[in-house]
């Protein structure tokens, strides 16, 4: 008998105990989700750079550009969801995104989605072959990401 | 004459260059800030043309001292100065060669985005183009300081010394109140040569070493 009110005062504590942390995260728990996104996002810099490079190239390697560009609009489409509330700029947190994703997220899921477009534009220009037009939706590409980050990144 | 065109062009140029690429480069015009980088390198590799097949006062040669003639000038001991003194000659490597490595770094460097980028990032990781971004930023910072500190030091000469430095930048004369040896001043034509080469030079490494 005793035993049983001591663990349901255990389990108790404990329930209040994670229903709290569940409201308030730790920054260390906010921390390893901004370092994932950040992650994510220099694998979609580093496409954006495999095919910079390769349209510097004297003959740009068309089908390698069409596969970088669906790596971009597949990471572009989970970018909201990198995003939850409560993993913005707080004591204890490092992270360059800024309140204002939060206020404004139908915008800021609009500009994820213009990025996935522009990927999607790119690989399909790459899979015809033509490389001017390539080289104008890596054009575009460039703009989707500035457009996001000119609003909704801090600078540095 | 003291200095010859090509040190004052070179040195006013710098001045705006200078100028321009912080602006471009606040102002997101990274295309922009690219192209000046590019023409800020062909007038350093002339620079360094200049100080080696140029007028006396522009040669490394000629105006950069060791620490003997360094500490003999800060006691006074010296003659009157034709051309950079050896403190200045310092101040001359510190800018000149701060300049070069903050170009150099940036041709390495690339965007946030991964979209722009020096013309020599192509050939490094996308990690190495990300630490040159960084180490291009701080370096910005430190050229910032000696620029400060060269200021400073004309200021001083003005100010304390009663010695006009900027006016000779701007004109290319300067009076001496002694006697003295003016300075030999190599022949334009051969400036011609320097500026053809350097900007050959600056456009290859801008097409990342492509013709």
């Amino acid at each position: 008998m005793k035993a049983g009110v001591l663990l349901g005062g255990f389990l108790f504590i404990g329930a209040a105990y994670g229903g709290l942390s569940a409201a308030a995260p730790s920054p260390d728990a906010v921390q390893k989700l901004v370092d994932a996104r950040v992650a994510h996002y220099k694998e979609i810099g580093r496409a954006a750079k495999a095919i910079h490079d390769e349209l510097g190239q004297s003959q740009p390697n068309l089908p390698s550009i069409e596969s970088n560009a669906r790596v971009i609009e597949q990471r572009a489409r989970q970018i909201p969801s990198w995003f939850p509330r409560g993993t913005g700029q707080q004591p204890g947190v490092k992270t360059e995104a800024m309140p204002v994703i939060w206020e404004q997220f139908p915008t800021f899921k609009q500009r994820a989605s213009g990025l996935a477009g522009a990927a999607h534009q790119l690989a399909a220009a790459a899979a015809t072959g033509d490389l001017a037009s390539t080289k104008a939706a890596f054009g575009n590409l460039g703009g989707a990401c500035k457009a996001c980050h000119d609003t909704f990144r801090e600078k540095k | 004459m003291l200095w010859d065109l090509p040190v004052r062009l070179i040195h006013w140029s710098l001045v705006v260059l200078l100028a321009a690429l912080w602006w471009t480069w606040r102002t997101g015009r990274t295309e922009f800030h690219e192209q000046l980088g590019y023409v800020t390198l062909g007038v350093l590799l002339f620079r360094l043309y200049w100080g080696v097949f140029g007028s006396a006062t522009a040669r490394f040669g000629q105006f950069v001292k060791g620490p003997r003639a360094i500490a003999a000038y800060l006691r006074g001991r010296s003659s009157p100065q034709v051309g950079h003194n050896p403190i200045g000659a310092l101040s001359v490597l510190l800018l000149l060669g701060a300049m070069l490595i903050e170009v150099g770094v940036g041709l390495f460097a690339q965007d946030l985005d991964g979209i722009e980028a020096g013309s020599l990032a192509q050939y490094v990781s996308y990690d190495t183009a990300e630490a040159a971004r960084a180490w291009h930023a701080l370096l910005f910072n430190m050229i910032l300081a000696i620029v400060a500190l060269h200021v400073l030091a004309i200021l001083f000469y003005l100010v304390v010394r009663r010695d006009n430095l900027v006016g000779p930048m701007i004109t290319g004369r300067k009076g001496f109140a002694e006697e003295v040896e003016p300075p030999s001043m190599a022949p334009l034509a051969r400036a011609l040569i320097g500026v053809v080469l350097a900007a050959a030079l600056s456009w290859w490494v801008s097409r990342g070493f492509r013709l």
